[in-house]
């Protein structure tokens, strides 16, 4: 177990070396975060809240509601996007292989190369909420524990999808479909800039299948209104079932690839 | 007899794309026996399946057939034991975190293989041996292809495996840095510390300068294996002899002109009838030694590359 921690805090380390060794670019990313909120604010002031019905189940207001979206999707997109791009970096840069013939097992090695990602996206989804307060989002009254778990569950189910699209890297190298259809879809369909109620029911429907739909619903409902988990039980079952499903055949799929790979000679190449 | 590498008839095909089902062979029923403390190398032109049967080796890839055993245990069902009995060193230069700086990338890389306490002391002390000791705190980026080699020499030592791989580990370095390594591969490595040797090269000088057992390796196919005088023995049958005489060059001034020529064994005799004949006279009659590079030319019908 010790072990395992200092392998994964090794490579906090390394990407916290690598990601200051970039000053500008790190400073820019937090500068970023002020630039959107502050975006998100004046958007909203165009929305009049008692017009919209559809805000009703999330106090009215627009700019809470597109700030928790906005802030907590970019766990599915650092997720989506961060594993693929660790495996396809490692094998451009070349240390995969460095790395592959370590006595570190292959999903150690996966999860902790995007667990500075994780705790980087936290960071960032902090400072969102610190400037929304800033600028008048209303948490006094949030279930802050429903939002630890939800926090939790959307973590793991996007790290699913993350490890699947991963997989398909490891085997096709560029252009993974999955990864494609699931941004494509969860950005259209997940409500992260409007209320999913908003959509036709056939779309409300396939929005029940994207995690990101659970995950936020969740998030507003525990930080905005602060209901309590018992309230929120669909969505907290489905992100469960997400769960409980998806990492493991995750894991199972990105085994098959990396064996597929290692057939095919093709694991380092890019 | 126990051995630390051992292949029985491995066999690697690949194919030619992802949905392709059309394959070419990279191995070809490939059986090797290395014996603890052997510096052995495996020398063959680009695209022998040198790099293959590494990669076999360390368990990158999987084999098509046969097995492979590393330090007594099987690639494919024991990749884990496996990985903790060797160290690879690979071609160094994109295979560091550049923003990081070499202590950070060893002391890294050495977490992930299960460092004991003291890696500290291990990395400085193998850092003095490759003379690197004043470098060790700069970033990787601002290396030379030489140290970033060094420091993937002291990456693939420091979880004292007992079996070294090294994939072509001499390419892109100059002859001070390379004459530097040889002396600690041969010297260190092979003679102190009694560990293990595998390597690969396309260069004959290097295979000369380091085997003490020499495969030669070509399209997928061990074709020749053994000492370096028993690869020489081996062509011998086929030497030439090497010749000297002199040649009257001025009936006038009976100027005479020394030559040396290699001929065919069997055409000694009438030649030396010919030198005599035209007034010339033996002065040496020689076996000539086969080179590598005439073995070489021998079992794999190229040229390999002979530059220093």
């Amino acid at each position: 177990m010790l072990r395992t921690l200092a392998k994964i805090w090794a490579f906090i380390k390394k990407d916290f070396i690598t990601q200051i060794s970039y000053k500008v670019s790190f400073f820019l990313q937090i500068v970023g975060i002020f630039f959107s909120t502050v975006t998100f604010f004046f958007l909203a002031r165009l929305l009049d809240p008692s017009a919209s019905k559809y805000l009703a189940d999330y106090g009215g207001d627009y700019f809470s509601f597109v700030l928790i979206g906005f802030a907590f999707s970019s766990y599915l997109q650092v997720s989506l996007q961060g594993f693929s791009k660790i495996v396809r970096e490692s094998q451009m840069i070349g240390v995969l292989e460095s790395l592959l013939v370590t006595q570190t097992e292959l999903p150690l090695l996966i999860i902790s190369s995007a667990m500075y990602n994780f705790i980087f996206t936290s960071l960032r989804v902090f400072v969102y909420l610190l400037i929304g307060i800033v600028f008048g989002i209303g948490m006094s009254g949030a279930n802050y524990f429903g939002a630890l778990v939800f926090l939790l569950l959307t973590i793991i189910s996007f790290s699913s999808l993350g490890i699947f699209s991963a997989g398909f890297i490891v085997i096709f190298k560029k252009g993974d479909p999955f990864g494609w259809a699931l941004t494509s879809l969860s950005w259209l369909l997940g409500g992260v800039y409007y209320p999913v109620k908003i959509l036709p029911p056939v779309l409300q429907k396939i929005a029940n299948f994207l995690p990101i739909t659970h995950a936020l619903e969740g998030m507003r409902m525990t930080l905005l209104q602060g209901k309590p988990l018992t309230q929120i039980f669909t969505s907290l079952s489905w992100l469960v079932l997400f769960t409980v499903i998806m990492f493991p055949a995750s894991l199972i799929f990105f085994n098959f690839s990396v064996k597929k790979a290692k057939r095919d000679g093709s694991l380092v190449q890019y | 007899m126990n051995y630390v590498i051992q292949t029985i008839n491995l066999t690697k095909k690949f194919s030619r794309s992802v949905f392709s089902r059309r394959k070419f062979t990279a191995l070809d029923r490939v059986n090797l026996l290395i014996p603890p403390g052997d510096l052995f190398v495996l020398l063959g032109p680009n695209g022998a399946g040198k790099t293959t049967l590494v990669k076999i080796l360390t368990t990158l890839i999987l084999p098509c057939d046969g097995t492979a055993y590393v330090g007594g245990y099987n690639v494919v069902q024991n990749s884990k034991k496996v990985r903790q009995k060797f160290g690879l060193v690979a071609d160094g230069e994109r295979s560091f975190y550049w923003r990081l700086t070499g202590r950070q990338n060893l002391m890294f890389f050495a977490t992930l293989n299960n460092p004991d306490a003291r890696i500290e002391q291990k990395i400085t002390r193998l850092a003095e041996l490759l003379d690197i000791t004043a470098d060790l705190d700069r970033m990787v980026k601002d290396y030379s292809a030489g140290m970033r080699q060094k420091l993937s020499f002291i990456r693939g030592l420091l979880h004292d495996p007992q079996i070294i791989i090294m994939d072509e580990p001499f390419k892109n370095l100059d002859p001070i840095t390379k004459e530097h390594l040889v002396r600690f591969i041969k010297e260190d490595l092979v003679g102190k510390l009694k560990k293990t040797v595998f390597l690969t090269t396309h260069n004959l000088y290097e295979a000369q300068d380091l085997g003490t057992t020499i495969a030669i390796m070509h399209h997928g196919k061990i074709t020749k294996i053994g000492s370096l005088d028993e690869l020489k023995a081996v062509t011998r049958s086929v030497n030439t002899i090497q010749i000297t005489y002199t040649k009257q060059t001025d009936f006038n001034t009976h100027d005479f002109k020394k030559n040396t020529l290699s001929i065919p064994r069997e055409n000694l005799y009438d030649f030396i009838d010919k030198i005599r004949v035209d007034g010339g006279e033996i002065v040496k009659i020689e076996r000539s030694e086969s080179t590598l590079l005439e073995i070489y030319r021998k079992f794999t019908g190229t040229d390999a590359e002979n530059s220093c």
